[in-house]
This record gives C-alpha cells, structure tokens and sequence, in this order.
C-alpha cells in the first residue's frame, strides 16, 4: 500500500507530520502528529500565585498571545468576583484587536497565501510572493507592523505583553498615541487591496488544476464591490 | 551569500515572530542571503550540508528535538540560540521540578480537566526541559522572550559582516527610569494588591521586580508599562545564576523580607526563564 509521509510539516506554527495510505487511488488513512514536546503548562501554573497565570500563559504561543494573556486575566476575576473598571475593558480590547490583527496578518501572509497565489509548487513561501507580488506582500508586511504597534501600545511590548493584572490594566493609553493609532489604523485599511486590486493574484491557476472552485475567494475579494470598499475594511455585521 | 537556517523546537515560535516585526530589515537580509531551511517560512525538508549561520529557538524536551539539534549543530557553522528557552530552558524549564515521566502522567491521564486521557507515545520525553548548550556548542545568545528585535538585528547583522555581536554588559534597572530612593517596603506586595508610585522603583516600593539580576539592553519596556521585570533576559553577564542573585539582593535588602520566604514558593518568581540552566536545578538533579 503506498505511504505518503510529508516530515516536517511547513508553513505552520510548531513542529508536526503527517503520514497518508493510499489504496487503489483513495485516502485510506491519515495520521497527524504533533511534534513539539509537551511544555506542561497544567503542572507549572499550579501552586503559583495566581497573577502568574497571565505572565506564564502567553508563552504557550508566541502568536495568539494576547488571547492567552487576557483569558488568564479574565479567569482570575471571574474566581475572585472582580469587576475591572471600563477604561480597562477598552484598552484590553483594542489589545485584543491588535493581536488579532498580527496573529491573522501573520498566518494569513507568511504562512497560508502562499498557497492561494499563483506560484510554483518549489516557491511556495514569503520571500517567493514578495518576488512575484511586491504590494501585496508589502501590505501584508504593513498590516501585522500595524498590529504589532496596538499590541505594543496597550501591552507594554509585543510577542508577549505584560499590563493586565487582575482588576485592571497597569498602564493607560495618551489622547495623542490613540488618535495616532487610529489614523495609522485608517491609512492601513485604506492601502489594503480591493475587490479589483486583487484580480491578479486570484489562484485561478492553483484552483483548476485541484479541481476546486475560486467561489470563496471571489467571496472574500469581492464582498463588497458594490461600495467600492476594501474587503478587510467591511464591517461583519453587515454583510 | 550566507545560507541561513532558521528553526523552532521546544518553545513557543514568539522568537520568530518578532524576528518577523524586522519586518523590512528582516525582508533585506533573507533576499540578500540564502534561506536553506526553515519550517516556517519555505518547504524545504531536509536539513542540507554547509549551513553558514543557524538561529534556533525554544529548548529541547524530547529525543526527536535533541536529534534536530544535534543534526543543526554538526551541518552549521556558526549556531545561534535565539530567546529565553534555547539560552536558558525558558518558562517550560519550570516544569523540571518533576520528572519527565511522572509529568506525562500528571498532564496526559491525572490531571483534572482530563478526561479519558491518553499519554502519546510518538515522543521520548526528556527527563527535564533543557537550553541548547546542554547538548550542543552554543556560539551566540540573543536572549528575552522574546528577544529584542534591536539584539535580533545586531548580531546577525554583525555576523553576516564578519563582526563578533555584543551584548548590552547592564542590568535592566541601567535602561528602567523609575527613581531609586534607597528606601524599602517592609513588606512584599502581589501586582493586583496596589497601585504603584509610577515613578518610583517598583522594587522599593515591594514588588518583586527581578531587573537587579536580569541583562538590560531591552529598554526596560515591563516597568515602564508599569509592571514588573519577570526576567526574561536571563542573568546578567557577571551573575551565574539569575534566582540566586536576585535572592541575595532581596536578602541584603530586608531581613523582614524574609518572614514569608519559601524558596519553594518562590522558585518560579526569581527564576521564571533560567531555571533549568540555574545552579539550584543542578542541586536539585544530584539529589534525585
């Protein structure tokens, strides 16, 4: 029965494999193993005090972190019954936001577009987009610096943040960095690219030649053509 | 043209990613040299001969990432330990209290949100989490975790002009600007349990800031965001080991201090990143 094994696996976060049988031209198994060493989180954290969680917590993953941190946090004042107050609550959002905006720029660009553009099966990485799309991976490049810089700016630092404490947040966020923030954030958006811009990376090359169809990108890069905006610019709620 | 390799193993991938927040330098450097391997970024599958510059991050806690770096180690030139788990154990080296076993157990069948668990086979564990130089010759450190994106450029900028890097000789209090009066609580305080003076030293003030034994060179960025340092840069280059200097600081300090004082309690706090590298764990090996 021919084995496929692809070792290591690439383009992911962390280490894994996988093994596939084929028989007769069909899928008839696939094993997927994770290959980074447990780290045991469950036994370090135990017997530490407790604002230790939203320090030690994050390491699990240099990626989401401010997702570990936060929930940490938010665990220790749901035990305790405390309530942070609302310019808290705001500043770990917009942290929240931030990391959302590196963690998915960053999967999305280094990781995943490689293989939704068109490029060779050997050249299937960053550096070889960059070559062949210079904007885009520019843009992609500006969007996770973006995100880099709200993190930095409610978390104290990035990859790994350290101003949620139980109760509250240690440090605030001035007038003048917000309102700088928020119009980096507007020309960010506005470098994005729209339903037209991205007509020359569609994988229409990739797409026919696995048989799948390009519906979900046509989706993605064309939401909403109707009012002209970038797709990463519209508003969820909405469409 | 310098072939790089670039590779993760017992940590978190957060090295790389703020090797990413290069952005623009980080671009230059790998369309300037050649990126042989690095599972994160290109497909390549194996390892290939004559690597001039390897940066791995995260510690080793299986046989399978003892192999890799053995393996990187004799295929590379120069190896570079990039963040706090490859240069000291990082935060998973905490773990090292207990035996590798004893916590496959605990973790995969015992604990309590596990239900019907399955300890998984496919791995040998190690019996303790270890830094890179545990196993093999080490030649460059670029501590922190992360580690400063500024350190991340210096040294390999350094080495790819035929320089040898340095790292900032300070402690992280030489780049903190909180005041130091020279007087101290008497007691130790939790995070959450006050508001501290923004100006002052939060170690004066009675938090456990552990900048005094910890490398500078990053801005203190943790005090200044208004927390503490937890650490992550490792022992200064004059201190062997990072707990046991800031213990004796805290000791000279205060004799009240010492009231509450377990070292057991307080291993995680002195030596959150460097305890599988520190003196105490090697005390703590010989007698198991």
């Amino acid at each position: 029965m021919p084995e496929v094994t692809v070792d290591p696996l690439t383009r992911i976060e962390g280490l894994g494999r996988i093994r596939l049988e084929v028989e007769d031209g069909a899928l008839k198994d696939l094993k997927f193993q994770i290959m980074v060493a447990p780290r045991f989180y469950e036994y370090l954290l135990t017997g530490k005090p407790v604002e230790e969680a939203p320090r030690i917590s994050q390491r699990i993953c240099g990626i989401c972190y401010t997702s570990h941190h936060l929930v940490s946090v938010k665990a220790i004042e749901d035990a305790w019954g405390v309530e942070p107050p609302e310019t808290a609550v705001l500043l770990r959002r917009a942290m929240n936001a931030g990391g959302f905006v590196t963690s998915h720029s960053l999967h999305n660009a280094f990781l995943a577009l490689p293989d939704l553009v068109d490029l060779p099966a050997n050249a299937r990485n960053f550096v070889a987009l960059l070559g062949k799309y210079p904007d885009l991976g520019k843009i992609a490049v500006k969007i996770h610096a973006y995100g880099n810089k709200v993190v930095e700016a409610t978390g104290g630092r990035v990859v790994h943040v350290v101003t949620s404490v139980p109760g509250g947040q240690t440090s605030g966020l001035s007038e003048q960095r917000r309102d700088e923030l928020v119009e980096e954030g507007a020309s960010t958006r506005g470098t994005c690219p729209t339903a037209s811009s991205t007509r020359g990376w569609r994988p229409t090359s990739w797409a026919s030649s696995t048989g799948w169809t390009t519906t979900s990108t046509t989706a993605i890069a064309g939401s909403s053509p109707a009012t002209g905006r970038s797709w990463l610019g519209s508003d969820p709620t909405t469409t | 043209m310098v072939k790089l390799l670039l590779a993760g193993l017992a940590g978190d991938s957060g090295c790389q990613v703020a090797m990413l927040a290069l952005h623009e330098t980080l671009l230059d450097i790998i369309s300037a040299n050649e990126l042989v391997f690095a599972p994160t970024l290109i497909d390549a599958k194996e390892i290939p001969e004559g690597v001039d510059v390897a940066i791995v991050e995260g510690g080793i806690r299986d046989d399978h990432e003892e192999h890799i770096i053995r393996e990187i180690r004799e295929k590379s030139g120069v190896l570079i330990a990039l963040g706090a788990c490859a240069c000291f154990g990082g935060i998973p080296g905490l773990a090292n209290l207990r035996c590798g076993d004893d916590l496959m157990n605990m973790v995969y069948a015992d604990h309590k949100g596990t239900i019907k668990g399955t300890i998984p086979r496919h791995l040998e564990i190690t019996a303790e989490q270890r830094a890179l130089h545990q196993y093999v010759k080490v030649d460059f450190i670029i501590p922190g975790c992360p580690p400063e994106v500024t350190d991340i450029a210096h040294v390999i900028t350094s080495l790819l002009s035929g320089q040898a890097p340095q790292l900032s000789r300070t402690q992280v209090c030489d780049d903190c600007p909180r005041e130091r009066l020279g007087e101290y609580s008497t007691v130790l305080k939790r995070i959450h349990e006050e508001v501290p003076d923004p100006d002052r030293c939060l170690l004066e003030q009675g938090f456990l800031c552990v900048g005094p034994a910890t490398r500078g060179g990053c801005g203190a960025p943790c005090p200044k965001a208004g927390n503490i340092c937890e650490g992550c840069r490792g022992p200064c280059e004059e201190v062997s080991d990072q707990g046991l200097a800031m213990m004796d600081a805290l000791t000279a300090l205060s004799s009240q201090i010492a009231d509450d004082f377990t070292l057991q309690r307080y291993t995680g706090m002195f030596h959150r990143f460097s305890y599988a590298d520190s003196k105490i764990s090697r005390l703590a090996r010989r007698d198991k």
